[in-house]
């Protein structure tokens, strides 16, 4: 499956649009990274724990986008865009979406 | 405080002072003295660790964005031929604001203004994803990233979350078009002058906290430390 975040991905022909596809999800670190978090705060700079955390959400999240345009037919999904919101301290929601499509190839299409 | 019979050398009677901490002798000087200069010592030191941590990362993400030029980056498409398959990448980055950055805001809600370092963090924050989603990118052999969205997110006290996404164009030549780096536009450094001001705002709010814990004495009385650090009369 073709993931993009353009609207026309560069050498592909869109042929048919199959309707909007969303994943998300709401994750949250255990104590411990909590606490190293807490201590790195003090001196400034990035807290690894919180930016692994919002990396696996957004892993999620795409997965279960990606599943949806799957169960839609799509081969791939376009003008992908990510949102991301605060849950409480600690637990993140990344949301992910974009149009499920049906693209062929240009070379193919002529 | 002990008199002048002091074994100290000249120039150093001051430091009699800390001799008192604790004996209950001199509540009105020892108490306030010993936790205010703690303090001080204290956010003082964590604001030069902050600081020289964040010049050494200014520092180190310049050599990483000059080596990573090469692939260009455009928040549409850009009028390329192509011939790979186009590819998503993605990066997040959570931050915590530098000390001196989170004093100087503090500041700047007083007397107003532009809050510059507060600025340079967030711009930091940014460059580091754009950088990520960069490294990503030539990592797939791409020259160019494509259709780039940048979302931002406040996760309170002062931190912050940057989630870069963009579509690696394999096999897309960029030609002879300008090396642009993050570096370009962002705020320029002026982290001594930072630094003085910080410094002056901490020895001011010690020197405060020293004279309301005066005034309070004066016309309140020392009971409630006498009762808190149980000290007898």
């Amino acid at each position: 499956m073709i993931l993009s975040t353009l609207e026309n991905p560069a050498g592909y022909r869109v042929v048919r649009h199959l309707g909007l596809v969303q994943g998300s999800t709401v994750r949250s670190k255990h104590v411990g990274r909590d606490i190293m978090a807490g201590l790195k705060e003090i001196v400034g700079g990035e807290l690894r724990g919180y930016t692994e955390l919002l990396n696996e959400a957004r892993e999620e999240a795409t997965a279960r986008m990606r599943a949806a345009a799957e169960e839609l037919g799509a081969n791939a999904i376009i003008s992908i865009r990510y949102g991301t919101a605060n849950i409480g301290s600690g637990a993140a929601e990344v949301l992910a979406y974009g149009t499920a499509v049906e693209i062929v190839a240009e070379q193919a299409a002529s | 405080m002990s008199g002048p019979e002091s074994d100290l050398p000249p120039g150093f009677a001051w430091l009699e002072i800390l001799e008192d901490l604790g004996n209950g002798d001199d509540l009105d000087i020892s108490l306030w003295l010993g936790g205010v200069l703690a303090a001080l010592l204290f956010n003082a030191a964590v604001l030069l660790l902050g600081a020289w941590l964040e010049r050494r990362h200014d520092r180190r993400l310049l050599d990483m964005e000059a080596a990573m030029a090469s692939v260009r980056v455009f928040t549409g498409r850009p009028p390329l031929d192509v011939v790979g398959k186009p590819q998503l990448v993605q990066a997040a980055i959570v931050m915590a604001p530098a000390p001196l950055g989170r004093l100087m805001l503090l500041i700047r809600r007083i007397i107003g203004g532009r809050v510059v370092t507060r600025q340079r963090d967030m711009q930091r924050t940014r460059r580091l994803a754009l950088l990520r989603l960069r490294e990503q990118a030539h990592g797939l052999g791409a020259g160019v990233l494509a259709g780039v969205d940048i979302c931002q997110i406040g996760l309170g006290r002062g931190r912050f979350a940057m989630l870069a996404t963009g579509t690696a164009l394999v096999g897309a030549e960029p030609g002879p078009l300008p090396q642009v780096t993050e570096a370009i536009g962002a705020e320029p450094p002026r982290r001594r002058r930072e630094i003085v001001i910080a410094l002056a705002a901490l020895v001011l709010a010690a020197a405060a906290t020293a004279e309301m814990d005066y005034l309070v004495d004066t016309y309140f009385g020392n009971f409630w430390k006498r009762w808190v650090f149980h000290i007898k009369e």
